[in-house]
């Protein structure tokens, strides 16, 4: 019964279509949309004007934190409008937005701002310096790196882990980076290392993308880093879950109160740190990320670097999209990430996925039928709850009940939805009874 | 444009209620092939008219209930209760006591509940149960096995005792009332015979009963089935079997003379068929693997002392309904430690 304790759900990866196709450059939109509410736990408020003419990489809205992360003009462009607009975040509510219209004979581009070597920086200004990149977690969770990176003022860090996992299917964003960016991931890993005054380094990878663990591996034997190691880490869904990362890596299992720091560890994502390389070599802030664009619905699928502000339905177009009944259009994976009713949205910070296909391809709700307590959602809960105990509560609203069950613990990974013979929604309950209580 | 707004996840893998139920029903081919050769065509008779029943009880209860009766009657849950049923009761067995035990199994077992995943107990087992306290000669009058008495009862034969009652001229008396091995077993004991004695009837095979070893053996081979396919999850077979066997193993040791073999326990009444199909009912089972395997060594064990030291031959329907008592006491006390938490 051991073996029921960690991550088991083998899922259908349908990552054939994108892992195999070199990263391309969608070309800038006419008009760029970028919510103010992008990174979590930020508030921005903008610093330029209606009207305002700025050119590609100016800071167009800061944080009141110096650790959190700046907004940039991902172009250059006059400022067309700072007012509220539709945004993919979890409620799809409107948040306040800059939009940028791009304006091509612009081409000047903010030089980058003058500072030393990174390594001859202290660990503090190199956070501060990270957080003027508009650098947040590419992941998913776009939370401020350097706030994170900074942590390591009240905690000992023992090790960063990198997040290379990408168990989620269709999404291949991560693997191409690696394979493509290697060099620029290890630099990364190393300013990063600086950053939060850690002496030992995890690019955690998932088994199934052995060409990023070989292009990797090659950089590393390059590089001569002694610090950092690459772990190959079995294939399974939801493995790349911060909290079974950081068990692989060091044994220790947190619970949902403990922060990662505790265990000593920062876990940050592979496209994060390569965002961070890009910022501090380069000059070149958060503006852009590689966004999977896959599903049935796709004719040109693939891996794209596209702006941030991009609207959804220019990347659609760009890439071959047919439009027919019966779709949904995903953005993330299709275990975490959510529907979006229309393209209008623009592509945020957590965009790394977007995809359309319909109900042949993925599942379109069907009609729930009554639980059997056959038991299979507890045994693919990573989180080694009792689902179905979990789904009787939250029908009855008993909130002791559900906290001792471990209600916080759900990390809404959707394993228990995935093996539910009465297509529950089990998840969406859940995220539900967390909201309410 | 616009798109289907759900919720995340949105993959899902394809066996549905139905599907199981379909499987469970699958696995039972084996058991009602060899239960149809050693003990006559009356069990198909006695499944058809389950099936019938089960169907129109669960019809008229949806009705009742104003459910939606082509989403939950096609779930197969009732047929997998009707086979049950069917498969427990003797094979001439007059018409009307498959019929009530089956409606009372659905109606009352399952729908007076709130149906398909609220009832507290196993609908089968209830009914059963039910049948056995209220008729117990009718439930117990098993025919010999075909292969010590070729008495070639054909459909007609059969159809003509089910309906009326009346049992056919070429069948006496003594042979119906020849009964199960565990009923034998216990009268011998009664009479204050040896177990030699009683192993001589002819009724005895090698194992277990003569007809009833291969039934069982049948059973077993589809309940495998089932553990490949992870239909079910291998804990509450393996607690029924090793529930019973310890105990058969150690009062043998102590009193062979009184208390019989493993073997004989495993291959005979219903072991088998509450190992795999009928403690397994996850709806009335406890829920966690570890809870699975308790619930399951309580029934072998109850099983047992209700077959050695009770009134019944057989034991299964009772000690089923005792521990789906205790099934959400074993939930309150088996639940898994959350992720994280001190070990």
């Amino acid at each position: 019964m051991a073996a029921a304790h960690t991550p088991s759900l083998i899922l259908p990866n349908h990552k054939e279509h994108t892992r195999n196709t070199a990263i391309s450059t969608i070309a800038p939109s006419p008009r760029l949309i970028l919510p103010l509410n992008q990174h979590r736990d930020t508030e921005l408020t903008p610093c330029v004007t209606l009207g305002q003419r700025v050119r590609a990489h100016d800071v167009i809205a800061k944080p009141a934190h110096p650790l959190g992360a700046s907004l940039h003009a991902p172009v250059s462009g006059i400022i067309d409008s700072i007012a509220f607009h539709p945004t993919p975040t979890l409620q799809q509510q409107s948040a306040l937005s800059i939009v940028l219209s791009y304006q091509p004979d612009m081409t000047s581009i903010s030089s980058p701002c003058e500072h030393g070597p990174w390594q001859d920086m202290n660990s503090i200004s190199l956070c501060e310096l990270i957080a003027s990149g508009g650098i947040v977690g590419l992941g998913g969770a776009v939370f401020p790196t350097a706030t994170k990176l900074a942590l390591h003022a009240q905690h000992t860090i023992e090790q960063i882990i990198i997040n290379g996992m990408e168990c989620e299917p269709y999404l291949s964003c991560d693997d191409r980076l690696m394979r493509e960016h290697a060099r620029d991931i290890l630099q990364g890993v190393q300013i990063a290392m600086h950053a939060c005054q850690t002496q030992q380094a995890f690019i955690a990878i998932e088994s199934d993308k052995p060409e990023a663990v070989t292009a990797l591996s090659a950089e590393l034997d390059m590089l001569n880093d002694s610090r950092i190691h690459i772990r190959v880490i079995p294939m399974c869904y939801p493995s790349g879950d911060e909290k079974h990362l950081i068990r692989h890596i060091t044994g220790r299992e947190l619970s949902h109160k403990q922060l990662p720091a505790e265990a000593g560890c920062i876990v940050s994502n592979v496209a994060t740190i390569y965002a961070c390389a890009r910022w501090i070599l380069n000059g070149e802030p958060l503006t852009s990320r590689i966004v999977t664009v896959s599903g049935n619905g796709i004719t040109r699928p693939g891996n794209y670097r596209i702006h941030i502000g991009t609207p959804i339905h220019d990347v659609l177009q760009h890439c071959g999209a047919v439009y027919k009944a019966n779709q949904q259009l995903i953005m993330g994976g299709p275990m975490m990430g959510q529907t979006l009713a229309d393209a209008n949205y623009p592509v945020v910070k957590a965009t790394n996925a977007l995809i359309l296909a319909d109900d042949r391809e993925l599942d379109y709700p069907s009609a729930e039928q009554p639980c059997i307590r056959c038991g299979e959602c507890a045994t693919v809960c990573p989180a080694q709850l009792l689902p179905q105990q979990l789904l009787v509560h939250s029908r009855h609203g008993n909130l002791n009940a559900l906290r001792e069950l471990g209600l916080y613990d759900c990390i809404e990974c959707g394993c228990c939805d995935y093996v539910c013979p009465s297509h529950i929604r089990l998840a969406t309950r859940f995220r539900e009874a967390k909201r309410i209580n | 444009m616009t798109f289907a707004n759900t919720a995340s996840p949105h993959l899902h893998r394809a066996p549905s209620v139905r599907f199981i139920m379909g499987m469970v029903l699958f696995a039972l081919l084996p058991a009602i092939c060899a239960q149809t050769y050693f003990f006559g065509l009356g069990l198909l008779i006695q499944l058809s008219l389950a099936v019938a029943t089960a169907i129109l009880s669960e019809t008229l209860a949806l009705k009742l209930r104003n459910q939606s009766i082509n989403a939950y009657v096609t779930d197969g849950s009732a047929l997998v209760t009707a086979t049950l049923l069917a498969l427990s009761m003797p094979p001439l067995a007059p018409w009307w006591l498959i019929v009530s035990a089956v409606a009372f199994a659905i109606l009352l077992g399952k729908h007076i509940f709130g149906g398909l995943g609220f009832n507290p107990f196993n609908p089968a087992m209830l009914g059963y149960a039910v049948l056995l306290v209220s008729f117990p000669v009718h439930m117990t009058a098993w025919l010999p096995a075909k292969s010590i008495y070729p008495i070639d009862l054909n459909f007609t034969d059969s159809a003509y005792a089910i309906f009326t009652g009346q049992l056919p001229d070429i069948l006496t008396v003594d042979v119906v009332s020849a009964a199960s091995p565990l009923a034998a077993l216990k009268s011998g004991l009664s009479q204050r015979q040896t177990m030699e004695e009683i192993f001589t009837q002819p009724i005895f095979g090698s194992v277990a009963g003569q007809g009833w070893q291969w039934v069982s053996l049948a059973v077993l081979v589809g309940g495998i089935f089932m553990l490949a396919l992870k239909i079910i999850r291998w804990q509450i077979p393996t607690g029924v079997i090793v529930g019973i066997s310890i105990f058969a193993w150690m009062m043998h040791q102590i009193d062979p003379g009184r208390h019989t073999n493993v073997p004989f326990h495993l291959f005979s009444g219903a072991t088998m068929l509450c190992a795999f199909f009928i403690a397994t009912d996850p709806v009335t089972a406890a829920t966690s693997p570890k809870g699975r395997l308790i619930y399951g060594v309580g029934i072998g064990i109850l099983t047992y002392f209700i077959r050695e030291f009770g009134h019944y031959h057989d034991g299964v329907a009772f000690a089923v309904l005792l521990m789906n008592m205790a099934a959400p006491l074993i939930d309150k006390f088996t639940i898994p430690r959350i992720y994280g938490e001190p070990k």
